[in-house]
């Protein structure tokens, strides 16, 4: 004779599973899995394994750098880049292709993204800053890729107040270096920040305007200078 | 195609889950801490080659689930013990308050959790704890829906069995 074995059911331990499982727990099995596992680790547990996490993946990870253009400012086409909430890099170059090569070289490493969404704090900085309508970013500039020397020059010009000019030799000057005034010339023409740490405000001893990067690059530095009240004839 | 998301994105979407199922699978916070930082470590490698359709979730969880399984591996099964879990439960809760004389018995259904087949065990913890459905139980531990469903089953049966002889004997 045949014995139907009879299928154990019970309707709220299948709610337990959120399914239809014939052979379910008894409910104290249930109930101690639940006391073991449901709640999960604590939130200080969480925070330092995020925490340590973050840490890790900044170390390892090539640096994430985003990027984008403002097409149509009085200097013409502006590309701007940041990483990790930092201003990183300006560049007046005209194509995406040139950017991104500008980035490489100054990166290594790196992650690039095209965002105009995640630049738009820095794109509107920007463009308020070459209308006239700000004086000041609110993004920090990140020069750690550069060297010692340029960096060095790009903190003292970073110094020069706006509407003055100094000249390369008083920058050479200033980081005690009087007769390097050729290579504060070189490093301030490498500057990868322009506009924001302002290379513009380095003239020539002579009164002349000095080197400004790039085609059209007089025009831009006159402009730059024109925008702080400084009047170059 | 839509495009993937920053695997930043990713990290920011899914740290909280996943470490919560590495301290589930291994029992231990610190071992879950390592194997979270291993996990997406090993995602950034990969994601690069990763389909841009690919449910991101549960191909996460199969590189977590992977991963814990090389740490468990690595320290022998039962090196964390049922005893040691209980008393990180009790000690960094106070929502749950493990009575002594429950913990006798925790213990024991820790342990049985422990000693299940890896592949059982996950299904579970998946199933129960992380709310996952079997579409994506079966992407995480590569088999198909209705194999992950087996696992769950299979689990809850092997512990309800073993529980109740541990009761009996």
């Amino acid at each position: 004779m045949m014995v139907k074995r009879k299928v154990e059911k019970d309707p709220t331990l299948a709610d337990w599973l959120g399914d239809d499982l014939k052979q379910l727990p008894p409910h104290e099995l249930a109930e101690a899995l639940d006391v073991l596992y449901a709640a999960g680790p604590d939130q200080a547990q969480s925070r330092r394994a995020r925490v340590a996490l973050e840490k890790v993946l900044k170390q390892e990870l090539p640096p994430k750098v985003h990027y984008a253009l403002l097409p149509d400012s009085d200097l013409g086409k502006v590309w701007v880049a940041v990483s990790g909430s930092r201003l990183v890099g300006i560049d007046y170059v005209e194509t995406e292709e040139e950017f991104l090569a500008f980035l490489q070289k100054l990166f290594k490493k790196g992650r690039f993204e095209h965002s105009e969404e995640k630049m738009a704090r820095a794109l509107e900085d920007l463009r308020a800053y070459l209308k006239g309508e700000r004086q000041q970013f609110s993004l920090w500039v990140d020069l750690s890729r550069i060297t010692d020397f340029q960096r060095r020059v790009l903190e003292e010009t970073a110094k020069v107040p706006r509407g003055q000019v100094v000249t390369y030799a008083d920058i050479a000057r200033r980081i005690g270096q009087p007769k390097a005034v050729r290579a504060v010339g070189q490093a301030l023409r490498r500057n990868p920040i322009p506009i924001v740490v302002p290379c513009h405000r380095v003239v020539n001893s002579n009164g002349d305007l000095g080197g400004y990067g790039g085609r059209m690059g007089d025009e831009r530095k006159i402009k730059l200078l024109k925008l702080e009240g400084v009047v170059f004839a | 195609m839509k495009a993937k998301a920053d695997f930043e994105d990713l990290v920011e979407a899914h740290t909280a889950e996943l470490y919560a199922y590495l301290w589930r699978m291994l029992g231990n916070p610190s071992e879950a801490q390592d194997c979270l930082q291993d996990s997406f470590l090993r995602a950034y490698r990969a994601y690069g080659r990763l389909n841009g359709e690919a449910n991101t979730r549960a191909w996460l969880y199969k590189i977590a689930t992977n991963t814990a399984r090389t740490q468990l591996k690595r320290r022998g099964q039962h090196a964390v013990g049922s005893a040691e879990f209980l008393e990180n439960l009790a000690s960094s809760r106070t929502a749950v308050d493990v009575q002594v004389e429950q913990r006798a018995r925790l213990a024991q259904v820790h342990a049985a959790v422990m000693a299940l087949p890896y592949k059982q065990r996950a299904a579970l913890i998946l199933r129960k704890y992380q709310e996952m459905d079997y579409a994506e139980i079966g992407e995480a531990l590569n088999c198909s829906p209705a194999s992950a469903r087996a696992n769950v089953y299979q689990g809850l049966k092997k512990l309800r069995k073993q529980l109740a002889d541990e009761v009996s004997e």
